[in-house]
């Protein structure tokens, strides 16, 4: 009977423009890229998992701190890494996308200002129904593997 | 008459062509295909010298001679494969003897002369090993240093909103022995782990072993 209200509820706000698919998405470990102090661009990972039914799609993203924020995936063609945009990202029903280093990725193109180890950018993701979500994206270095070496050491 | 003639001529003369083309074409796809003289040509061209500039001026290939050197073929406004690339590199590199790296040099050449600047370089690539050496040149340098190595890349214009243009680019680390001579070449996805262990494959081969 309670889920049958919740589904009920559910299917109301999906109705609206601010609730519906955002609400079935949870990001796991967002971070950025700690990049060069002088690097023009950076990227953002994480996973997306959607918890509903149906196929999502990531459309945009947005932050505060770099001019242009766009949708990336790279495509390794004999060696040769070619990166190119893309329109938007799929999150199949109950399932998860992986944006990882190498591969889906969201770009911060022209930072406003050099990003430090620790900072937290807020990073709204879209989604094609219109809803949207944002989540605290926390600044650190790339190589977890560097970073184990860094804390053995200390 | 005479335009019957003429076009008798005309015709000879199309046909002459066509027969000089089937019997010449040969001789020219042999000329073009790869023989052992540029094969071995190709070969000695890996080994060749190059200068280009670092914040610290001209500098040639030839002066890290004795030493083992990495090639990296980048640019400084590549957001992901590159960073990854030399965080993986300088992760190796911690993994190997202070006296291995005494004798490993790298070097980032940049893909993007039009945007990266020495100074740049030098920021960017001591950002993840103070060792690292970044090193550009104008177009043809560039472009003949790429040749040499076989290094593709190609610019890709920006998506609408945003000026900044990104390169396609062979993601590969080439080793080089203390010759100057291209002896391995190692993937874009290696981990750190793999990198030192190839490394130290080059670096103590088993004849050095006292």
């Amino acid at each position: 009977m309670k889920s049958l209200a919740l589904l009920t509820c559910g299917l109301l706000l999906s109705a609206s423009a601010l609730a519906g698919t955002a609400d079935q998405i949870s990001i796991q470990d967002p971070y950025i890229r700690l990049a060069p102090p002088n690097a023009l661009a950076t990227g953002a990972f994480m996973v997306i998992h959607n918890s509903s039914n149906k196929d999502v799609k990531l459309v945009k993203a947005s932050n505060p701190l770099s001019k242009v924020t766009e949708l990336h995936t790279h495509i390794n063609d004999n060696g040769v890494m070619k990166m190119r945009a893309v329109p938007a990202v799929d999150i199949k029903a109950g399932g998860d996308a992986v944006l990882q280093p190498g591969g889906l990725h969201i770009m911060l193109i022209e930072m406003k200002q050099p990003l430090k180890e620790g900072d937290i950018v807020p990073l709204t993701l879209g989604f094609e129904d219109g809803s949207s979500k944002t989540v605290d994206a926390k600044v650190r270095p790339i190589a977890p593997m560097m970073q184990q070496e860094h804390d053995r050491k200390h | 008459m005479l335009r019957r003639n003429t076009y008798l001529v005309l015709g000879g003369l199309i046909a002459l062509l066509l027969i000089g083309l089937l019997v010449f074409k040969p001789g020219l796809e042999s000329n073009h295909a790869p023989s052992p003289a540029t094969a071995a040509r190709t070969q000695s061209d890996a080994n060749k010298d190059f200068t280009l500039f670092s914040a610290n001026g001209p500098t040639s290939l030839s002066s890290f001679k004795g030493k083992y050197v990495l090639l990296y073929f980048g640019y400084t406004f590549c957001p992901d494969i590159c960073p990854t690339s030399l965080s993986n590199v300088a992760s190796a590199l911690k993994q190997l003897t202070p006296e291995q790296n005494a004798n490993l040099q790298l070097l980032f050449i940049s893909v993007d002369p039009e945007r990266d600047t020495p100074l740049r370089l030098q920021e960017y690539v001591t950002f993840f090993n103070p060792g690292f050496i970044g090193l550009t040149g104008d177009q043809t340098s560039i472009s003949d240093v790429t040749t040499q190595y076989k290094v593709i890349y190609a610019k890709q214009p920006a998506k609408s909103g945003s000026e900044t243009y990104s390169i396609d680019h062979s993601a590969m680390l080439y080793v080089l022995d203390r010759d100057g001579k291209q002896i391995d070449q190692i993937g874009h996805d290696a981990s750190p782990d793999q990198i030192a262990a190839s490394l130290s494959k080059h670096l103590n081969p088993p004849k050095d072993k006292p």
